[in-house]
């Protein structure tokens, strides 16, 4: 009788253990969506916070947040129609700034999980929001949207150490398009790293990073930052870049998410 | 009541301040919060005849957390449960003081960021080195201990009506 009762409690530890260890790997997956009722509960979540956050974001200047919006509208929809006509017919692009319409969205909160440097916003499916559509500020590209529930949407970062979160971008060398790869953050020099570029190109401090169009992920033209510095790789058969970004990614507080026209 | 009132004052100080403070790795406040944490080792004494409730309330609030603050659905319930296993053990063993109080701070911040990162580790794609591991780790213990010390005071000095069993 007692070692039917130790056997059913070791059984129980087991398989208690067992679900712990799934729930813990299905929480952390990165490329995990919400499930309908997390979706539910993370809505309800979300309309609480921003009733806590409201005191901190009104009293944010309106103004400055209109003349953001006022300046993205401009980058957006006055970005050079002629060139961008001559470029989508030069490179066979589908997917450039013009084809896009900008939702205005608030920070609610940061993950406060230090490992995934993602964000909270306040505009979700209801709002047109749709999982990686690039996110950017007056500044440039912030980043794409990872998750989305009905009233709310992840931002992921391009600070992001995700390994499966690289942007492909343009880099531009006296007028030419160099392609490269965004593919992370480096801590100790605060700088976006850029890597992949041929190491025969002869990049400049500050020649522009912009995005590429390539990967059908986010539109061409999507401002980046400028080149601080290069380095060879380990291989030696390509550069990496570090890319300065106007982005003061610890102060932001209105972002805008770039919506495909229908 | 009074820990319901803990609670609920760390959870929100807890979002409102990350949402100030600089959070990109290697520009981390020395101010980063973990409140929600911090409270839940510095309510156990409040419900020492109600064990079962204190580790129920914990559990759901580690879900709100997860569902406020950090879209992981069940990590931080998982984790504040077993952060919970351990101010049980540390209480019944060694008491709480002013200095016992700075200890199970600094221990219960360090087995949280360790089992997150070992975690994240093991489950995701996430690069985590032990440099960065203890750099968090250190950022988020200043606050923390302030928060957890005056609170300790703060419900010391309470009269006992409003605590069902006073902090020795």
């Amino acid at each position: 009788m007692y070692g039917k009762k130790k056997i059913n409690k070791k059984l129980v530890i087991v398989i208690t253990t067992v679900i712990l260890i799934l729930l813990v790997a299905f929480s952390t997956i990165l490329s995990r969506t919400y499930t309908p009722v997390e979706s539910f509960f993370k809505d309800i979540a979300v309309s609480f916070n921003k009733v806590i956050m409201y005191p901190f974001t009104a009293f944010s200047s309106g103004k400055e947040k209109q003349n953001e919006s006022y300046l993205i509208q401009k980058n957006v929809n006055a970005s050079l129609e002629k060139e961008i006509a001559e470029l989508k017919e030069a490179l066979d692009l589908n997917r450039t700034l013009t084809e896009y319409s900008v939702e205005n969205a608030t920070i609610l909160s940061r993950n406060k999980s230090y490992w995934f440097n993602t964000i909270t916003l306040d505009k979700g499916k209801k709002d047109g929001i749709k999982e990686n559509m690039a996110v950017i500020t007056k500044n440039g590209l912030l980043g794409k949207i990872s998750k989305v529930s009905n009233n709310s949407s992840e931002l992921k970062l391009i600070t992001s150490d995700d390994v499966n979160f690289k942007v492909s971008v343009a880099v531009k060398v006296n007028d030419t398009d160099n392609y490269a790869i965004l593919n992370g953050y480096d801590k100790k020099k605060g700088l976006i790293k850029v890597s992949s570029i041929d190491k025969s190109v002869n990049v400049k401090k500050g020649d522009i990073v912009v995005t590429s169009g390539l990967g059908e992920l986010f539109p061409a033209g999507i401002y980046i930052g400028t080149v601080e510095s290069e380095e060879m790789d380990k291989y030696d058969l390509s550069k990496i870049l570090y890319i300065k970004t106007k982005q003061d990614f610890n102060d932001i507080h209105y972002v805008s998410i770039l919506k495909e026209k229908k | 009541m009074l820990s319901f009132s803990i609670f609920i004052i760390a959870f929100i100080m807890d979002g409102i301040l990350s949402n100030f403070l600089p959070f990109l790795p290697e520009d981390l406040s020395y101010f980063t919060p973990l409140l929600t944490l911090t409270s839940i080792l510095l309510v156990y004494p409040l419900y020492r005849k109600k064990e079962k409730n204190y580790f129920i309330t914990i559990i759901i609030l580690g879900m709100l957390y997860d569902l406020f603050y950090t879209n992981l659905l069940f990590l931080n319930a998982i984790l504040f449960f077993i952060c919970g296993l351990v101010v049980k053990f540390f209480y019944k063993n060694f008491g709480y003081s002013f200095i016992k109080i700075i200890f199970i701070t600094i221990l219960i911040i360090t087995i949280y960021e360790s089992l997150t990162a070992f975690i994240i580790l093991i489950f995701n794609l996430v690069p985590i080195s032990l440099f960065r591991l203890v750099y968090k780790i250190a950022h988020s213990l200043l606050l923390n201990v302030i928060f957890a010390l005056s609170s300790y005071c703060l419900i010391k000095a309470l009269p006992k009506k409003y605590k069902k069993i006073s902090i020795n």
